[in-house]
């Protein structure tokens, strides 16, 4: 049985494809910070995906999922849609592995990550504003060219791919007893829980959203997937209204809770994260640190936590306003 | 130059209380510039900066009646925190001067590791004398001094480790002992790389004893780059480099505050001023890097306060504006 048709991650394919991105990806191993310790009142360990290639860890998922195509896939090539990270991991992927990729990316994208995008060499359509539009419009254009569709929400070869953070988590370092991970559509932490808990089920595994947008929250409170009616946070990368049906089962399965953070704390956060530890960290990625920093996640004190900052492709518009709001 | 071996041994005096700072792939600007970039970060270093490496070498190697005494230095901040920590490490008191201007930070994080801190308005050098006179203290050369240019060596052993095919090496100059260590290491190690130092206009000493064949004291020197601000190089440090650069490039204050913001984008860690030099340095002579090339700059440090960030977000962000609303118009 492939991946594919398999609803829980298994440990054994996280290995492998730890494995396959070896020599593809950044080790940037964790790293103690006295000053986020004593704050959050237990030794915190910070993972900085955000010095992984393309500012993020999206490249782990992109590069696993395409390195699975069949050799006739990967000449029809891919549409897939994002408005960040996603988009730069699937191109930069895409060229490495000889994968035309073309990204639907909203109207209104920041031009530097749409220009990220064509330097690594993926083909970019602007369209539309929300992700139904660029969904659909990536959808229709896969049709229309013969290519393959990637859904970034839902994808289990990405979420292997995203969970091999996990893995490498456990190698490093003392041992983890909690870990934090920033919470959009899920797939981050399904892969990541999924691989902890398999190796180490004692180990705590806690997402974090935004207040403004807390679809995974809502649907694990109800038990089923909620959609939210609107998203409002300046943390772009986690501003998913409605998680996918497959992700959200993993979750409910492997991980402890989610907790809420605000979009001023994410701020703060980001401001503490450039001063103290010298790291750029994007909203999304600032999330996880939030958690613990303004004392959302219980039961940590003085245990051993690992800190997962996702990316740091910030919008600049966004840091000039964090950076003269303080002082 | 220090010889290989000197530096060798530095590496493993040193190293065991340091960390080996990440090297860093700027993949945008990689794939946009056909140029494979890299940022080596020591402002990731313990303090903040690379300069630790240098005192805990010097501080390793005082005769035992030098650790009774103690030891003082001068610093415009950074070297006053490597000493700092390094003579914690060892157990030596240490005194340092610094000018009245000093950010507090710098002035903080050195008598956080245990140092006594002087401040004043007159000459640094001077009232370091005075004090070690009367207090029969070690003088420590925050740059002229083969222990401190060896200890700085580890850098370049671990830069050629770490990128084994590396072609073009930009670091920031300011009194030399960077630069001296970095280069001894490298050109032993792997003769072929390409070693450019880069130094702001307005502090430029080393270029202008380049162009005399001597060192050359400046009557002034004044750059946001303060770490790259003393008015004269060492002596020293001035044989080494005249030895081993392949060039120098200066840069204007602009074009460092711009880059600390390029930096900071395409390495997503934060540099200070005088770290950030080093990229101004590689953008300012990019024509001359053939395609395809290795290239690393070298980010010194990144002791830079919220105060020098913001009046250094001020100082940029009219280019800033500027700046989108060109793209802006390319984009649509």
């Amino acid at each position: 049985m492939g991946i594919k048709e398999m609803t829980k991650i298994s440990l054994e394919a996280v290995s492998i494809a730890k494995k396959a991105l070896d020599t593809i990806i950044v080790h940037n191993r964790l790293q103690f910070s006295q000053t986020f310790s004593r704050m959050a009142g237990c030794s915190i360990f910070l993972k900085p995906e955000c010095l992984q290639k393309n500012g993020s860890f999206k490249i782990r998922g992109a590069f696993y999922m395409f390195s699975q195509f069949t050799p006739e896939d990967r000449k029809k090539g891919v549409v897939t849609f994002s408005a960040g990270n996603w988009a730069q991991g699937a191109s930069y992927a895409g060229s490495l592995l000889g994968i035309p990729v073309t990204v639907i990316m909203p109207e209104d994208a920041n031009h530097k990550k749409a220009a990220a995008t064509r330097g690594y060499g993926g083909e970019v359509i602007l369209f539309g504003k929300n992700s139904n539009e660029l969904y659909q419009k990536a959808r229709q254009l896969a049709q229309d060219k013969g290519a393959i569709f990637v859904n970034p929400l839902e994808n289990l070869d990405m979420i292997v791919g995203d969970g091999t953070l996990g893995l490498e988590i456990l190698g490093e370092g003392p041992e983890i007893d909690v870990v934090l991970v920033p919470v959009g559509g899920g797939g981050l932490i399904a892969g990541i829980a999924s691989a902890i808990k398999e190796k180490r089920p004692n180990a705590k595994i806690y997402g974090v959203q935004p207040e403004g947008a807390s679809a995974m929250v809502r649907s694990l409170r109800a038990g089923k997937v909620v959609e939210l009616d609107k998203v409002n946070t300046i943390a772009d990368g986690l501003a998913v209204k409605r998680p996918d049906e497959n992700t959200f089962r993993i979750i409910q399965d492997v991980v402890d809770d989610i907790v809420l953070v605000s979009d001023q704390e994410i701020k703060e956060t980001i401001f503490l994260l450039l001063e103290r530890a010298k790291l750029l960290v994007e909203p999304a990625g600032a999330a996880s640190l939030a958690g613990v920093v303004y004392h959302h996640v219980p039961n940590i004190k003085g245990k051993n936590v690992a800190i997962i900052l996702t990316g740091g492709n910030i919008d600049f518009r966004l840091l000039a306003e964090i950076i003269t709001s303080h002082l | 130059m220090i010889g290989i071996n000197e530096i060798e041994e530095a590496r493993d005096v040193v190293s065991k209380y340091l960390v080996r700072t990440p090297m860093i792939a700027a993949t945008a600007f990689s794939e946009s510039m056909n140029r494979k970039l890299f940022f080596k970060h020591e402002g990731l270093q313990k303090t903040g900066s690379f300069k630790p490496r240098g005192s805990l070498n010097r501080i390793y190697h005082l005769s035992p009646e030098e650790v009774k005494r103690g030891v003082i230095t001068v610093s415009s901040g950074n070297h006053a925190q490597g000493l700092a920590f390094a003579a914690r490490v060892f157990g030596v008191k240490a005194t340092v001067v610094m000018r009245k201007e000093t950010s507090k930070m710098k002035v903080a994080a050195t008598r956080r590791h245990g140092a006594e801190v002087v401040l004043t308005e007159g000459d640094p050098f001077q009232v370091a004398a005075e004090l070690r006179r009367e207090r029969s203290l070690c003088f420590v050369h925050p740059f002229d001094d083969r222990y401190i240019i060896a200890g700085h060596g580890s850098l370049g052993l671990e830069i050629v480790r770490q990128c084994p095919d590396l072609d073009f090496l930009f670091v920031p100059v300011g009194g030399g002992g960077l630069f001296s260590g970095v280069a001894s290491a490298i050109k032993q190690k792997r003769p072929s790389v390409k070693i450019v130092g880069v130094e702001p206009v307005g502090a430029s000493a080393m270029w202008q004893s380049l162009q005399k064949g001597k060192v050359v004291v400046l009557e002034r020197a004044k750059s946001v780059a303060a770490g790259l601000s003393p008015p004269f190089v060492g002596e020293l440090n001035f044989q080494i480099v005249r030895e081993c650069v392949d060039d120098l490039v200066l840069v204007t204050d602009n074009q460092i505050t711009e880059s600390l913001w390029l930096t900071l984008e395409q390495s997503k860690l934060l540099s200070e001023a005088s770290g950030a030099a080093s990229f101004a340095g590689f953008q300012a002579c990019l024509s001359k890097i053939p395609d395809g090339a290795v290239v690393v700059c070298l980010i010194s440090g990144a002791n830079i306060d919220r105060h020098e960030l913001r009046d250094l977000w001020d100082s940029q962000s009219n280019g800033n504006s500027d700046g989108d609303k060109r793209d802006d118009e390319d984009f649509s």
